[in-house]
């Protein structure tokens, strides 16, 4: 029998020293991007903002406007098919999932997909061809000109992109239900809101927002890990998805507990 | 002015010692790229030495923050141009500049505000026609360009820092002699706009940018600088 290789750290090992590494990391990028905010004040760097605004947000809106809406259907045609049709109920069932749940966490996935790949991707292609090194060279930090104007960037996008996937969510239930149950579009409107309070669509807000703040970080983070190699860009690229989504989900868990139990 | 004293980097060289005085115009010939790399990587602030000082322009890069205003000690023109890849031309010409607008508006760099004269001026001394390459590159993204086009573009951005001291990494080989010879024209008349200026040929091949008439080649070797 084979002696056991000592030198081999233990996967729990292993994990450990992962996941200290990722807080670690995280960590230092987020305080990067806060400290350096004020640099957005400076033009190429509120170019780059502009930039990630644009593909994050702005090119997003029709995919979240449609995905909203067609989720907006298929929860008032569930809900009416259970319970059948009770427009209080079915209006606050359909507020409850889209404001509490679904539109923080939507817009978080299709920013994750669309954005973090690309954010983790382009900044490990950055890394690894030197231009990080070149942007250095010319007095342009890191951190200043790549991460904070991404940072901010993403969060604003998807606090815009999840407030405008709950309206699509909302208008896509509502619209259905005035046409074809022969309820006012307005009282519809009116019975969805009344089972919304200032503090559900605060929270639905803080939520989004510290969605885009863990998505953006993550992603900048593995993008800066890499080191040499071509390779290690898929790999910044998937790590940065897989981090993100459990982190997004573990915060949503974390958020309705403290709020909604 | 450029001056190392007694720098040692670890597994490179040991006890590094030159001085090259405002005005001049140096060659460095190393033996391997490897090396030339390291020894840019010490001088810009990127690789701290064991022991030792580092002066370019005013200011000992180690002595605070070596990455701090990096860009008032000195500029870079690439070999591979150093152009960033999400950028066009245009905006990488221009993009130190806009960063550091409050450099310029202190007299220390280019005038933002009307780049193209100065962008212009320096095509003309390189006897090319500005024109041509803003209605035919500057909106285009790097990746779309031929190497030598980059490395054009990355000396023109250096120039347009209006450094003290300017490094040209392998700068002029990647050109034809005939274009070769205009830019090391331009580079020359670069070098006299300003007394003090410094102007630094890294290269590995001793015969490359001769036309540039170094007044000091020195080479590194295994027990550190010589003169040739």
């Amino acid at each position: 029998m084979e002696p056991e290789d000592t030198r081999k750290p233990h996967i729990l090992s292993r994990i450990a020293t992962g996941l200290i590494a990722l807080h670690r990391g995280t960590y230092m990028v987020l305080h990067d991007a806060l400290v350096n905010l004020p640099a957005l004040r400076i033009g190429p760097v509120r170019q780059v903002l502009y930039k990630q605004i644009y593909f994050t947000g702005i090119k997003a809106l029709p995919a979240i406007a449609l995905l909203g809406a067609l989720v907006g259907i298929i929860i008032i045609t569930q809900v009416t098919d259970i319970v059948g049709f009770k427009p209080v109920l079915v209006g606050k069932i359909l507020m409850w999932t889209v404001v509490r749940e679904l539109g923080p966490l939507f817009a978080a996935i299709i920013v994750i997909a669309r954005s973090g790949t690309a954010i983790a991707s382009e900044l490990a292609s950055m890394t690894i061809t030197g231009e990080t090194r070149y942007l250095e060279a010319m007095g342009i930090g890191t951190a200043r000109y790549m991460v904070a104007p991404r940072v901010a960037g993403v969060t604003v996008s998807v606090f815009v992109l999840a407030f405008v996937f709950q309206l699509a969510a909302v208008a896509g239930g509502v619209i259905p239900v005035s046409l074809y149950a022969d309820v006012p579009f307005i009282s519809s409107v009116l019975n969805i809101f009344a089972a919304l309070s200032i503090m559900e669509i605060g929270v639905s807000l803080i939520k989004s927002a510290a969605f885009g703040l863990v998505i953006s970080v993550i992603s900048c983070y593995n993008g800066l890990k890499v080191f040499s190699s071509i390779t290690q860009v898929p790999q910044a690229t998937t790590s940065a998805v897989m981090q993100s989504l459990s982190l997004v989900f573990t915060m949503d868990g974390i958020i309705s507990m403290l709020y909604f139990i | 002015m450029i001056e190392f004293t007694n720098v040692s980097v670890g597994g490179f060289k040991q006890n590094l010692s030159l001085r090259i005085e405002d005005g001049r115009v140096c060659k460095i010939v190393i033996g391997s790229r490897y090396e030339q790399r390291m020894l840019l990587d010490v001088m810009l602030g990127f690789n701290r030495p064991e022991s030792g000082s580092i002066i370019i322009g005013q200011t000992d890069v180690y002595a605070g923050d070596p990455m701090r205003d990096a860009h008032r000690r000195a500029a870079v023109a690439w070999s591979d141009g150093g152009l960033i890849s999400n950028l066009s031309v245009w905006e990488n010409l221009t993009l130190p500049l806009w960063y550091h607008i409050g450099d310029a508006r202190r007299g220390a760099a280019a005038n933002p505000d009307n780049p193209v004269e100065k962008i212009a001026g320096i095509f003309q001394a390189m006897d090319m026609d500005a024109w041509e390459f803003f209605e035919k590159h500057f909106d285009r993204l790097p990746g779309f360009l031929p190497p030598h086009l980059k490395t054009l573009f990355g000396i023109v951005r250096a120039m347009l820092m209006e450094p003290e001291v300017i490094i040209y990494d392998s700068a002029f080989e990647s050109f034809s002699p005939a274009m070769a010879a205009k830019i090391v024209q331009a580079a020359r008349a670069f070098h006299s706009e300003r007394r003090e200026r410094v102007s630094l040929y890294l290269t590995t091949d001793a015969n490359s940018a001769k036309e540039l008439s170094p007044d000091i080649v020195v080479e590194l070797k295994e027990k550190g600088f010589s003169t040739i």
